[in-house]
This record gives C-alpha cells, structure tokens and sequence, in this order.
C-alpha cells in the first residue's frame, strides 16, 4: 500500500469526498485490464489509442488516491491511526485479501484453460509486464475501494 | 452499545471535530461513536469519562441490561 504523508501535517491527508474517491478507484481497477489488453494486443492505432487512453485513466484515478484521506486508512504507518481507523483498515484489508485470492485463483484457472486453447497467456517481456502492474495497481487500489464503498455517505458531513 | 455521547458533546457546544481532537481521535472515529457504529476501547472510553467528568456507565449502556 502507498500512502504519501504530508511533510506539514502527518495527522492530516487531503481530503476528498467519499463520490470521487469511489470514482477513482472504480476507475482505477475498471480500466486497467481493458487497456492493458487493447494497448499490448491491439492491431491498430485506433485500438492502441483507445487501451493508452484507459490506462491513462486507470493511474490517474490511483495517483487520485494516492496522498488522500481516504488511501491514509489504508496506507498510513499505524501509530498515525486512531482505533476506528484501525478498525476500517482491518475490515477493508480482509475483503480485499478475499478479493486479491479470488481473483488470482481465477487467473490460474483461465491460463490452465488459456494455454491449451488459442486464448491469450502471458509469454513474453510485455504480457508479464503488463501482469506484474496490473497486480501491483490492484493491490494497491483494492483496500482504498473497499474503504471508499463501504464508507457511508451520510457520515462525511456528519456533526459538522 | 447505547452512549450519552451526543448529548453531553451537544451540552458543551463542541463539532465532533472538536471532540476527537480533546480526545486524539478523528472526527469520523466520534461519528461512529455517537451512531453505535464503533464501540471505543476501554481505553478511549476512560478518556471519554475523564472529559465528561463522569463515570462510564454513565455515558455507555448496555442495550440488553
């Protein structure tokens, strides 16, 4: 996880609405894997413009995330945390370990499957490469989304 | 677990901004308190008391007793 602390206040992240910090890690996990693909595998310009665009999209929404009060749950050393946020990092970490093995289980089965058909498997530099930061950015986004969708709205403004 | 939370903060004036700070806490840790949605540690519920000036069960309850 990666959480960039501020030099002035290490209690303090910048804060952002639980709205956008939804969309961007939704965008963040989305995009990758399409553009990734469309990028590494497509024919044309169109097609490799279209999968540069979505990957774009993708670690804009993760650099979003980055310095925010919402990857500070996740992210932050916890000596900087108080018992709720303590609590939040742990629930989010649990679904997200979940999450992670579900779909690295998943992606065992489809190159068992992948390699004895004509269907698309890592091989060379550029198809593990592309593996490798689409692990990196799901780890590093998945606790933040968990974070940001289970987080309730109505307590943003809340007793204000 | 029911609390009083609110209503002594409410008492005082203070956001619940205010409160996590007296408290070392965030804001949304104050939030979650007054909701139910957090029960505090022991710990953070005998700093509660000492601000309030009051016993804990005075401000936390059980629900079942």
């Amino acid at each position: 996880m990666f959480y960039i602390r501020s030099k002035n206040d290490p209690y303090k992240a910048r804060p952002i609405s639980i709205r956008s910090a939804r969309w961007a890690s939704s965008i963040a996990l989305i995009a990758y894997p399409p553009g990734a693909f469309l990028l590494g595998l497509g024919t044309d310009l169109v097609a490799k413009g279209a999968g540069a665009v979505l990957l774009m999209a993708s670690l804009f929404g993760a650099a979003f995330l980055t310095s925010s009060s919402v990857q500070r749950i996740v992210g932050e050393q916890p000596q900087f945390l108080d018992e709720f946020e303590m609590q939040v990092r742990l629930r989010a970490m649990q679904s997200a370990y979940a999450m992670f093995t579900v779909l690295a289980l998943l992606f065992v089965l489809y190159s068992a499957i992948a390699s004895d058909t004509r269907l698309w498997v890592p091989r060379d530099y550029e198809g593990y490469n592309g593996v490798f930061w689409g692990i990196f950015l799901y780890a590093w986004v998945l606790p933040s989304a968990f974070v940001a969708w289970r987080m309730d709205e109505a307590e943003e403004s809340a007793g204000e | 677990m029911n609390n009083r939370l609110r209503v002594l903060r409410a008492e005082r004036a203070w956001s619940q901004a205010e409160l996590g700070e007296r408290l070392g806490v965030s804001r949304q840790a104050v939030n979650a308190i007054e909701t139910g949605k957090h029960d505090p540690s022991l710990p953070l519920a005998f700093r509660i008391a000492r601000l309030f000036d009051a016993r804990i069960e005075e401000i936390f309850s059980d629900p079942q007793s």
